[in-house]
């Protein structure tokens, strides 16, 4: 094999597992990866529960101190790519500093929505997506005296960065522009519970408005003004409408971009021997079938090793996403994989559900295939759903059972559970 | 590499590989004990399902491409590159259930440890040669290897 150097940009969820693909298969070759944050990689969907203290830095590290030694890999944290080169084979960096590449990967992620909000510039405005961001907002909220804060966005980030401060004693409203939360991963009746238990647990939540304007007196933070004319107090304002690819150093190199880097199904970009993975990447939706960037960490880490693996001239093959996602919020837990929203009678749509007192569940069929699931607080063996779906079988038979809290493998047709049950996983 | 695979054909639903897995991984290996007085009371990392005529039990396959490692938060689960197998580290779980929504075999579960929230699956009884389940099944109908 010809000695290769391999770089990567980004060292967070798809970059770790690019690493580890690559030196699963090219034991010799060089690996670089750079880092605008100067962290060993860590994780970045933990940052509201550091935030608050309910964990420390040793579950925060991502992998092992050692993990680079180990898999002898040159780091250069702290320093951002400005721009590439491919005509030369370079990266270049925030101090000048070129690096050149026989297979680059690029997997940075994605960078916060920041619309113009009169009045944003200046101290008290905040976001939220890394560890520096999450100790920034604890530091600046234990110094007020009387911390308010309104999060700007109902998704998954500033509903968990709300939790965060409230248990930090933060009086916290959430603005959200839908008519309710976490319009993404839930139907409006999962929404409205979810929604329901967070003001049980004092969040205070406004749908269907958005800030319009941050007030500020003397530059301090006092208040903002919503579209419907309400006004809130408040001396934290934090930002959370979204992220979006952070593709912006791209500029001129020639890479494709549509919302995110467009990459063919073995991850690479138009550019041989350049590949983009993870929430910075816009690739096959197994369901949709159609490219979208998925921004979850399943799908960046599956991303990054099968751009590693292919940097390294194995040949995979990348299956396809699906959009799913875990999440609690005052301990009650929700599972959301797949297609649970979008329901087209005329499309050959079907959902199932069971709506039994705390618990609430749905599929969703289509032509007789499970392509969603929906759990809230029962979500015992949910993983099973997942394999279904991405099985594409025909369930119409056993679509009385499908719901049930002991529904298994013994309810699945027997040359399914023999594929699964007695063959290497 | 070795893992625990079930021949459905031969399970009755005794549930001994589930008080064997509960009696291996308690503090006092006495399965009475364990149950009536340990706190937290250990859970079977294996799950016998039962539709007669029907009976499996299912474990954790320490999967060659192991999705509750992708999906793992923080790295609670790892790859032993030694021994192959999948690795959960208790002290280190968020109990986000990021690992519960991803694995295809469902077998991950939910548990507490120290008044927290972690997950729980198999680690193929590190102390022993063969698995307390495999030992313990009366019709051989959970076995013990390498089927590559
Ligand atoms: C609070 C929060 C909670 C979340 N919860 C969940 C959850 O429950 N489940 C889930 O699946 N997902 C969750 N996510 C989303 C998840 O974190 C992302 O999908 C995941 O981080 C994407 O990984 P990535 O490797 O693509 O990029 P990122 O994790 O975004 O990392 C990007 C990397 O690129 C580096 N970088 C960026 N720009 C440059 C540059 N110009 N030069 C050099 N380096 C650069 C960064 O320093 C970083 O190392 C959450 C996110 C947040 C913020
Ligand atoms: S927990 Fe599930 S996904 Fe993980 S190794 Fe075991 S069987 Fe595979
Ligand atoms: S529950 Fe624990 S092991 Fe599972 S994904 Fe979360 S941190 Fe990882």
């Amino acid at each position: 094999m010809e000695h290769r150097k391999y770089v990567i940009i980004g060292n967070s969820y798809a970059g770790v597992f690019a690493i580890e693909a690559i030196r699963r298969h090219d034991k010799e070759g060089d690996i670089t990866v750079v880092s605008r944050e100067t962290y060993h990689a860590y994780a970045r969907a933990a940052i509201h529960e550091y935030m608050d203290g309910i964990i420390g830095d040793s579950q925060m590290y991502y992998r092992d101190r050692d993990f680079y030694e180990r898999h002898r890999v040159t780091t250069i944290l702290g320093r951002a790519v400005t721009g590439i080169e491919p005509r030369e084979n370079k990266v270049v960096l925030d101090n000048r500093q070129k690096v050149g590449f026989d297979r680059l990967m690029i997997s940075t992620g994605g960078i916060p929505i920041t619309p113009p909000i009169e009045g944003s510039a200046g101290p008290g405005m905040f976001t939220f997506t890394t560890w520096d961001d999450a100790k920034i907002l604890r530091d600046w909220v234990k110094k007020q005296k009387e911390p308010r804060a309104v999060v700007i966005g109902g998704g998954l980030i500033g509903l968990q960065c709300a939790e965060g401060l409230k248990h930090m004693g933060v009086d916290v409203t959430i603005v959200e522009l839908a008519d309710y939360v976490l319009v993404k991963a839930l139907d409006q009746l999962a929404a409205h519970r979810v929604q329901k238990w967070l003001e049980k647990n004092g969040l205070k939540i406004i749908t269907g408005s958005t800030v319009e304007s941050v007030n500020r007196v003397k530059g301090v933070v006092t208040g903002v003004k919503l579209k419907n004319g309400e006004k809130l107090k408040c001396n934290t304002v934090v930002l959370s409408i979204g992220v979006r690819p952070n593709t912006g150093f791209t500029e001129g190199s020639g890479i494709k971009l549509s919302r995110g880097i467009l990459v063919d199904n073995g991850m690479q970009t138009n550019i041989e021997g350049i590949f983009a993975a993870g929430d910075v990447a816009e690739a096959e939706d197994f369901l949709r079938k159609r490219q979208d960037v998925i921004p979850i960490i399943p799908v960046a880490t599956m991303q990054g090793k099968i751009a590693g693996s292919n940097m390294t001239g194995k040949k995979r093959a990348y299956p396809g996403g699906l959009p799913q996602n875990a999440f609690q919020f005052f301990g009650k837990n929700t599972v959301s994989i797949g297609n649970v929203i979008y329901i087209d009678k005329n499309d050959g749509f079907e959902e199932i559900i069971r709506d039994e007192g705390d618990v609430y569940k749905k599929a969703v069929l289509q032509y007789g295939k499970l392509v969603g699931i929906l759990s809230m607080n029962y979500i015992t063996r949910i993983g099973i759903y997942n394999s279904i779906i991405r099985a594409r079988m025909d369930i119409s038979g056993i679509k009385d059972k499908i719901l049930s809290d002991n529904f298994g493998f013994l309810d699945l047709p027997e040359g399914f559970r023999d594929e699964m049950l007695t063959k290497p996983g | 590499m070795k893992v625990v695979y079930p021949r459905e054909q031969w399970c009755v639903a005794c549930n001994l590989c589930e008080v064997a897995c509960i009696t291996e991984h308690s503090k006092t290996k006495d399965p009475l004990k364990a149950y009536l007085t340990e706190k937290p009371r250990p859970i079977s990392r294996t799950r016998v399902e039962y539709k007669p005529p029907l009976a499996v039990s299912i474990m954790c396959r320490h999967c060659e491409e192991a999705e509750c490692v992708e999906a793992c938060k923080n790295g609670t689960l790892t790859r032993n590159e030694i021994t192959g197998r999948i690795e959960l580290n208790q002290d280190k779980c968020l109990g986000c259930w990021m690992c519960v929504m991803a694995c295809p075999y469902g077998v991950i579960s939910q548990f507490t440890k120290d008044d927290r929230p972690v997950a729980n699956k198999c680690d193929l009884c590190p102390n022993r040669e063969i698995p307390a389940c495999v030992a313990v099944c009366p019709n051989r109908a959970l076995v013990f290897e390498d089927r590559g």
